[in-house]
């Protein structure tokens, strides 16, 4: 039966306002918690602002200009950040993928165990995953040098190594959240139609081809949600490193070498009191979180049908 | 209406009176009590002493009711500034001592009252240097606890096995580097044993020697201007990063994050009195010999003492209570128990002599060391911490020139320190 044109708007207009009612409690979440905070900490690096004084002079862009031009430290903060998202991010995706990939296969055996185990690392407490790798990564008698010493290879100082203390977090990071993303993967290739395999066996297509020109394709709105939650994850690296780097009260070492911008802000915002100053970062980050996010949207995201 | 039911319904009218006077009288006495918000960073002997205390407090003061909140170290400083802020901090809270003057030139601690301890009472019942980082405009503004001075600890196995007598205190750091390398022991291209326990915890070389480098301390108040970093300052910064790069007496690699010393893989260690009782936990059966830290060249012997402070805060409406459970937590009978469970060193002179206390050949020792002490009066803390760690890390891990990376960290605590009153 087809109603009357009128009819049919009255009922979409109604389905509209259903639509918003149902999606208040959280667009009103969404505004108060995310929306209003991010409005206030633009106003707020605005100005100079240090915490226990009653005044805040309003500076303009200044604290902008000194983040980008005129402070090492958060320089290396973001450096440090970037360097953790693409060591992180890269890999973590392409092992889950694989092991994905391997679980979802029907004649493995123990498939349920195997996935059990592999997300296992994901439920455990970042804090205590943490301090056990900061155990396992200690140069002298740390069981993952005591492996290289069994093939006659001195391993690194990890933490307590400039250059190897980013690797070592890495490495928690990359072990702890693959997990995760597998679970994701797994999702992903059984919302994908057997029959498009099926028929692309029968025209004679190898593993390959159907990995990379239906599997691949088919997963892409998968890949580009993990892509995104991981850079995401990976630009708000914080607990993680005031784990496994702290050390008296020092966070981020040795020499900033695992110094991140959160970690940066949160020490800019409550040892150094500068809120105005740290605002300005969070903002920062804020913009680059979005900016990251829309590109790998577009360059990731391809329309499919099937 | 049944006179039965009216019976009733008066009976019911005087009983809901009765039971609103009675909610009314006990909600009024609730309602006379103060209730005293009170705020530490955790350490759990503390935590313990802390609530032993409040219901010895909360007996003696039934007006007052204590609510204790023990914040774990990381989020402590966290939820301080921005509480204090948004007006909702605590009243009564904890702080380092060379933090005391940040809080104070901002407008945030009341001073003591005169009529909870007048001024002339109070500095004759404290140990001069744990009160020195407390006065302000001629008024103080906090009360010490949580007092540890840095002493020097060996492992008396490993030194009757290198030969070395633990009774003897070193004269000079000539001779406790010469000690730190016969106590070294090395397997192949590894270090098997620390001289001295020093990449665990640089910080109390940093405040000790850079203390008691000068007269002045650590940083020049009225100048705020740092004192090491002139002729001696960097040739004690050369001699303690030689002890790593070219006497190997310890490696930032060679069990990094962990106690050397605790476990008996170092000779020695420079730590707060209160790792005695860390020591006795970790490992009980390891014996140990305490010393007072050798001097620096041409300086007298002496070491660098830290504390903290209780504080009360200038928004509290309840001053004068806060003060007088602060004046009970650092009370004499207060501090026994400070000094017995809480690892700490009493402040108060009347209980130098206290043959108690003094029962403790450790605590015994502690005690004739603090008339040596000077207090540790960088004006901040981690902020203050960071800078000189990075001092260390230029020099060590980076090969840096020692004069150099001495400069920079005394120009960055210079600017910090600008900026700090700024604010």
């Amino acid at each position: 039966m087809r109603l009357p044109a009128k009819n049919r708007h009255s009922l979409n207009r109604k389905q509209t306002i259903w639509a918003y009612v149902f999606l208040a409690p959280s667009l009103l979440f969404f505004a108060v918690f995310v929306i209003y905070p991010t409005i206030r900490s633009f106003q707020y690096s605005l100005f100079d602002w240090p915490l226990g004084v009653p005044q805040k002079t309003f500076v303009g862009l200044e604290n902008y200009r000194r983040l980008l031009t005129d402070d090492p430290v958060f320089m290396t903060s973001v450096w440090n950040t970037v360097r953790f998202t693409v060591g992180t991010t890269v890999p973590t995706l392409v092992i889950a993928l694989l092991l994905a990939m391997a679980l979802n296969h029907p004649q493995l055996k123990l498939r349920g165990l195997f996935r059990t185990v592999y997300f296992l690392p994901f439920v455990l407490s970042l804090v205590a995953v943490g301090f056990v790798w900061r155990w396992m990564l200690e140069p002298t008698f740390g069981p993952v040098n005591a492996v290289f010493r069994i093939f006659g290879i001195q391993g690194p100082g990890w933490l307590a190594s400039q250059t190897w203390a980013l690797p070592g977090v890495m490495l928690m990071s990359i072990w702890r959240d693959t997990g995760f993303y597998m679970v994701i993967f797994l999702a992903g290739l059984q919302t994908i139609p057997s029959a498009f395999h099926e028929a692309a066996m029968i025209d004679g297509a190898s593993a390959w081809h159907r990995f990379w020109k239906v599997t691949l394709p088919l997963l892409n709105p998968t890949i580009v949600f993990a892509s995104v939650i991981a850079v995401i994850n990976g630009l708000q690296l914080y607990t993680a490193v005031y784990v496994m780097t702290g050390k008296s009260g020092i966070y981020g070492g040795p020499l900033n070498s695992t110094r991140s911008v959160v970690l940066q802000i949160v020490e800019t915002a409550f040892r150094s009191l500068n809120m105005g100053y740290a605002s300005a970062a969070v903002f920062l980050l804020f913009l680059a979180i979005l900016g990251l996010s829309l590109l790998q949207i577009r360059i990731l995201d391809r329309p499919f049908e099937y | 209406m049944n006179p039965r039911i009216r019976a009733n319904s008066r009976k019911l009218a005087v009983q809901v009176i009765l039971v609103g006077l009675l909610g009314m009288t006990t909600l009024g006495s609730a309602q006379q009590k103060i209730t005293i918000v009170h705020w530490q960073h955790h350490y759990a002997a503390r935590e313990a002493v802390v609530k032993q205390l409040i219901s010895e407090f909360e007996a003696t003061h039934p007006d007052i009711r204590i609510d204790f909140q023990s914040i774990p170290y990381g989020d402590y400083f966290q939820k301080i500034g921005p509480s204090l802020e948004a007006g909702t901090g605590p009243d009564v809270f904890q702080i380092p001592g060379p933090q005391v003057y940040e809080f104070y030139s901002r407008g945030q601690l009341a001073p003591v009252p005169a009529d909870v301890y007048a001024t002339e009472e109070l500095e004759a019942d404290f140990v001069p240097w744990t009160i020195q980082l407390l006065k302000h405009d001629g008024q103080y503004v906090g009360l010490p606890t949580d007092v540890q001075l840095l002493l020097l600890f060996y492992n008396d196995a490993l030194f009757e096995e290198a030969g070395l007598d633990p009774s003897v205190s070193f004269a000079s750091l000539d001779e406790l580097q010469a000690a730190a390398s016969s106590l070294t022991k090395v397997s192949g291209n590894r270090l098997a044993q620390a001289g001295i326990n020093l990449t665990y915890s640089p910080y109390q070389w940093y405040w000790n020697y850079l203390t008691t480098l000068h007269d002045l301390g650590a940083v020049d108040e009225q100048t705020l201007s740092v004192t090491y970093d002139d002729a001696s300052g960097v040739a004690w910064w050369r001699w303690f990063t030689d002890l790593i790069t070219v006497h190997h007496i310890d490696d930032p690699e060679f069990l990094a994050g962990q106690d050397k010393f605790a476990v008996g893989l170092a000779g020695m260690d420079l730590h707060e009195f209160t790792y005695a009782g860390n020591l006795a936990q970790l490992n009980p059966d390891l014996e140990y010999s305490l010393h007072l830290p050798p001097p620096a060249p041409g300086r007298p012997e002496g070491a660098a003492g830290t504390h903290w402070a209780y504080v009360v805060s200038a928004q509290s409406p309840k001053t004068e209570a806060a003060w007088e459970w602060v004046k009970f937590l650092t009370s004499e009978a207060a501090q026994r128990e400070w000094v017995a469970d809480g690892g700490e060193l009493p402040s108060r002179i009347s209980l130098y002599d206290d043959p108690e206390l003094r029962s403790s050949p450790t605590t015994a020792f502690a005690l004739d060391a603090m008339t040596k002490a000077v207090p540790y009066d960088a004006i901040g803390w981690d902020d203050v911490y960071a800078i000189q760690q990075n001092i260390w890390e230029t020099i060590v891990l980076q090969g840096k020139d020692v004069a150099d990376a001495v400069a920079k960290g005394a120009a960055d605590e210079e600017a910090l320190y600008r900026e700090k009153q700024r604010e």
